[in-house]
């Protein structure tokens, strides 16, 4: 259900005529999206969702509006700008305003797929019968979505910006858990472009493995350990380091990229491991992000950290002509250099660890510090002369992800999770709190 | 919008569904956020569609759309029967539905003024008026302020013969401070209670009054001493009890949770329906109602949007397991006659799911003390207001927590604030170890205003209404680099 471009561009450029303010920007974006979702060993939600919305933002000087609509006849469009211009009018200016972005060039970015939009509810439902039915034979409980959908976003301002783009997106998860709820496992494929590439069979194998090889395990004492943390586990923790990248925080004393010495921020500075090099790039084939972001900016190759060196930070367009700086927009994807080990390399090198598949409720505990707290799930182990020896208890963890970033000491290849790319590490010294007894 | 709802139901029934509902939902949206003196975003936002639900040989199908006209509406009441035909590929066990009385009625919160009729200056100037006295206080770098409204107008018909009309009005708003210094940066927040009311909620809340005490201690809290690590008594205050008994107790007794529909992303459930009537969940003086008729409160309605009545029922009763959130869908699993009222879409787009109703605390009898007299009675302790870090395993057993503020206790008096406290315990443990429920002067209704669940994921909001409470020997300051 996306609006080809031609008619996206219609749109927009009739909202940005009805309207007197100074500067208009308008942005239509939606899609559909098919979810269907099992437990059990049965399908227990099946969802088909369409909508489209427009959001128009304008200003009269420096007062602005804002108003949103999903709703596409004369009425309505003519109704969402005297929205946005009622509002304006009664607003005092924003200092911090910014002007709409003159046109701009965008990458060509081939994201749609039309076999991921078309895959339709009985195609799913087969699907996941193959999965059901492999954990049928072998008296397991399975769990998980597959989904599938299109969407696209257009951007125009009165300044004669335009930007299109559209992509298609799919998803699959898997959890098996065995009969007495004493194992657990799981593997998912997110944010893939096409439904081809999304390997069920494979996916349900894995966690059917680490399900019946987690059954029954061991106690396991808190303490620090050396970790072997999967792709997955990775990439949840990484979340967090992200957010911390925001330069006005940095800047004005709020970030863990705050230097307290200067009362600068620590660009330039060594924060991270040697072997810690962190990129962004929307067009990277595995990833096939957005050429644009929401402000309208073109989306960047950038370097935030190289050889554990902060290269750059996040700078909106009001704080990157403040500091005189360029505006990068926010991050859209990261691309993490990795080693050239196996996971099956990194459990041989270890002496003593355990090995993690996926943390659960990560929450920010201090973000001076980035300290974070969250668990492990679905497949923990006891490491030992290089071989998993048996499965143990889950943890809580209270660990910071810079300083897992310089403790790392082996990675594997990356690889695609969600929207980044992502090795998977072995790690000293990373600090597990308490046992959950959860399975 | 009837003619729309019997044509839904008619195309549905046509293709085979044996039940089919269809909502019509028309929202109104408004946020306003200031930092400082910028006044940073006002938003309105209207949307409206519907969604129709197919049930077909004991599954579910459900579609939606944007567009509210008769060929749409065919168009995706014969998608949403096409989606439940899929499902039931898969089915061994065919779903059963509990029974539900026809209604036709209406219902709509009880609000006196309607926010959206209040100037938007008005609303401004007040949020301004609070950073302004924030921005006063020394060591105070940032500040800002916000207030959310949302009017929820939706019509609900079933192919029971149900035709149900309800308006929902639901507004908050809240504040926070930041100190940085040398040390680092502190916060603190004057975190309301959202609740389904009209403009008069804010009106009546201590706004003005609070903020100069709210920097105050933002600063306070950067200079604070540490957590200590080890044991002690706790008292947490109403704002912070929200959230652990949300995580602890609303989400474990969710009848979806317990038996493994949320199995893939946010888990299963410790408290078992096996263990219904037996389990220990808390001390004898731990006594919580699910309560979907609460007056305000955040989950509050008519009727849930599987078209039942709402009710009251007993979840935990003298620290005992003794009832569980449920739907239509989920009930029959533990042999219930009816459903307690828990279905919940927060979009006209999403499917209804089990959503967690208002789950409260009752407040201790009428010996029971104030709060001023707990903290007079704990010799060694902490006392801690406000949410702030929380985390819970996926079976809702191991949680950490931590909050907005914190105050060391020492014979009986609140002696200095403390910073970076954080909670270690088990769910059983922690309710086990309640030795004082104060009573019904202290009891607040505080919300969840923001609860994520579900595959594509759903908003819910709740009220948890509690009193001050004091647990005991509690492991603290387990969080630390």
């Amino acid at each position: 259900m996306i609006l080809p471009e031609t008619e996206a561009k219609a749109i927009l450029e009739k909202v940005i005529s009805y309207s007197t303010a100074d500067e208009v920007v308008a942005t239509l974006s939606g899609g559909s999206g098919a979810l269907s979702r099992f437990a059990n060993n049965a399908i227990t939600q099946n969802v088909d969702q369409r909508n489209i919305t427009l959001n128009v933002n304008l200003a009269f000087g420096k007062r602005e509006g804002s108003s949103t609509t999903n709703k596409f006849d004369e009425k309505s469009l003519k109704g969402v700008v005297r929205s946005a211009e009622s509002i304006a009018k009664l607003l005092p200016s924003n200092p911090e305003h910014v002007p709409p972005l003159p046109p701009q060039k965008y990458q060509k970015i081939e994201a749609y797929f039309p076999e991921t939009a078309e895959f339709g509810p009985m195609s799913r439902a087969k699907e996941i019968l193959k999965v059901i039915q492999a954990c049928d034979q072998k008296e397991l409980i399975t769990s998980g979505t597959l989904s599938n959908g299109d969407g696209f976003i257009s951007i125009a301002n009165s300044k004669g910006l335009f930007g299109y783009h559209k992509s298609t997106d799919c998803s699959f998860s898997v959890t098996v858990r065995t009969q007495n709820h004493a194992g657990s496992g799981r593997a998912q494929q997110s944010n893939e472009r096409k439904i081809g590439e999304l390997t069920p069979p494979q996916l349900s194998a894995e966690a059917i493995r680490t399900a019946e090889m987690s059954r029954n395990p061991h106690p396991k004492e808190p303490g620090d350990y050396t970790v072997i943390l999967k792709p997955t586990a990775m990439m949840e923790l990484f979340y967090y380091l992200l957010y911390g990248f925001d330069a006005r925080a940095a800047d004005e004393g709020r970030s863990f990229l705050s230097d307290r010495k200067t009362g600068g921020n620590k660009l330039g500075q060594k924060v991270f491991g040697e072997n810690i090099t962190i990129r962004s790039a929307a067009a990277h084939p595995k990833l096939l992000g957005n050429p644009f972001g929401a402000d309208g900016l073109p989306a960047k190759e950038i370097t935030w950290v190289e050889s554990g060196v902060v290269k750059n930070l996040m700078y909106s367009r009001h704080w990157a002509a403040k500091k005189g700086k360029e505006p990068t927009g926010f991050v859209m994807n990261f691309l993490t250099e990795g080693g050239d080990y196996t996971l099956e390399e990194l459990i041989k090198d270890t002496e003593k660890g355990i090995l993690v598949s996926s943390f659960w409720y990560i929450r920010m505990v201090d973000p001076n510090t980035l300290l974070c707290t969250g668990l492990t799930r679905d497949g923990t182990f006891w490491v030992e002369k290089g071989k998993v020896q048996y499965p143990i208890n889950n943890f809580r963890f209270n660990e910071s992800p810079v300083v897992l970033l310089n403790n790392i000491e082996k990675m594997t290849k990356p690889q695609k999770v969600g929207f980044g790319l992502l090795p998977g590490v072995k790690a000293g010294n990373f600090t597990f709190s308490s046992v959950s007894e959860a399975v | 919008m009837r003619e729309l709802g019997e044509l839904a139901l008619d195309t549905a029934s046509r293709k085979g569904a044996s039940y089919a509902d269809i909502r019509i939902c028309f929202y109104k949206n408004q946020s306003i956020s200031t930092r400082d003196n910028i006044v940073t975003g006002v938003r309105d936002y209207e949307d409206s569609g519907f969604g129709v639900r197919a049930f077909y040989n004991g599954a579910w199908g459900f579609a939606s759309s944007s567009d509210i006209s008769k060929e749409e509406v065919q168009k995706v009441a014969a998608l949403a029967v096409e989606i439940a035909k899929a499902s039931a590929i898969t089915i061994k066990v065919p779903l059963e539905l509990s029974p539900v009385p026809k209604y036709v009625d209406h219902w709509q919160t009880p609000f006196i003024k309607n926010p959206f009729k209040i100037p938007n200056e008005k609303k401004i100037e007040l949020l301004l008026k609070i950073n302004q006295i924030m921005m006063k206080v020394r060591g105070i770098k940032r500040t800002t302020s916000q207030m959310s409204f949302t009017s929820e107008h939706k019509y609900f018909a079933s192919t029971i013969g149900s035709y149900i009309e309800q308006l929902i009005m639901r507004s908050s708003t809240g504040y926070n401070a930041v100190a940085v210094g040398k040390e680092g940066f502190e916060s603190r927040s004057f975190q309301d209670f959202p609740l389904n009311k009209g403009y008069e909620h804010i009106e009546e809340l201590p706004l003005l009054e609070n903020a100069q005490r709210v920097a105050e201690e933002a600063v306070e809290h950067l200079t604070a001493k540490e957590c200590p690590a080890g044991v002690k008594d706790l008292i947490l205050s109403p704002s912070h009890l929200c959230l652990t008994i949300h995580e602890s107790v609303g989400h474990a007794t969710e009848l979806d949770r317990v038996l493994g529909w949320e199995a893939d992303l946010a888990g299963t459930s410790f408290a078992t329906n096996d263990k219904l009537g037996k389990l220990k969940y808390g001390s004898p003086l731990v006594n919580f109602t699910g309560d979907r008729t609460l007056p305000y409160g955040r989950s509050t309605c008519g009727y849930d949007d599987d078209g039942v009545k709402t009710k009251k029922w007993d979840i935990i009763k003298e620290g005992i397991l003794v009832g569980y959130s449920t739907t239509r869908d989920t009930a029959p699993y533990i042999d219930a006659k009816e459903s307690n009222g828990c279905s919940y879409a927060d979009s006209w787009a999403n499917i209804p799911i089990l959503r967690m109703p208002n789950v409260c605390l009752a407040p201790g009898g009428e010996e029971a003390p104030t709060s001023e007299e707990l903290i007079a009675d704990t010799k060694d302790g902490i006392y801690i207001d406000g949410m702030g870090s929380f985390s819970i395993d996926h079976q809702r057993l191991n949680f950490q927590f931590g909050g907005d503020a914190f105050w060391e206790i020492k014979n009986g008096k609140k002696t200095q604030m403390l910073k970076n406290v954080t909670y270690q315990s088990t769910t059983t443990e922690f309710w086990g170890s309640v030795d004082v429920v104060c009573g019904e002067k202290d009891w607040k209704p505080w919300s969840v205003a923001d609860c994520g669940k579900g595959q594509p994921g759903q908003r819910g909001q709740m009220t948890h209404g509690n009193s001050t409470i004091r647990v005991r020997r509690i492991k603290v300051g387990g969080a630390r680099l």
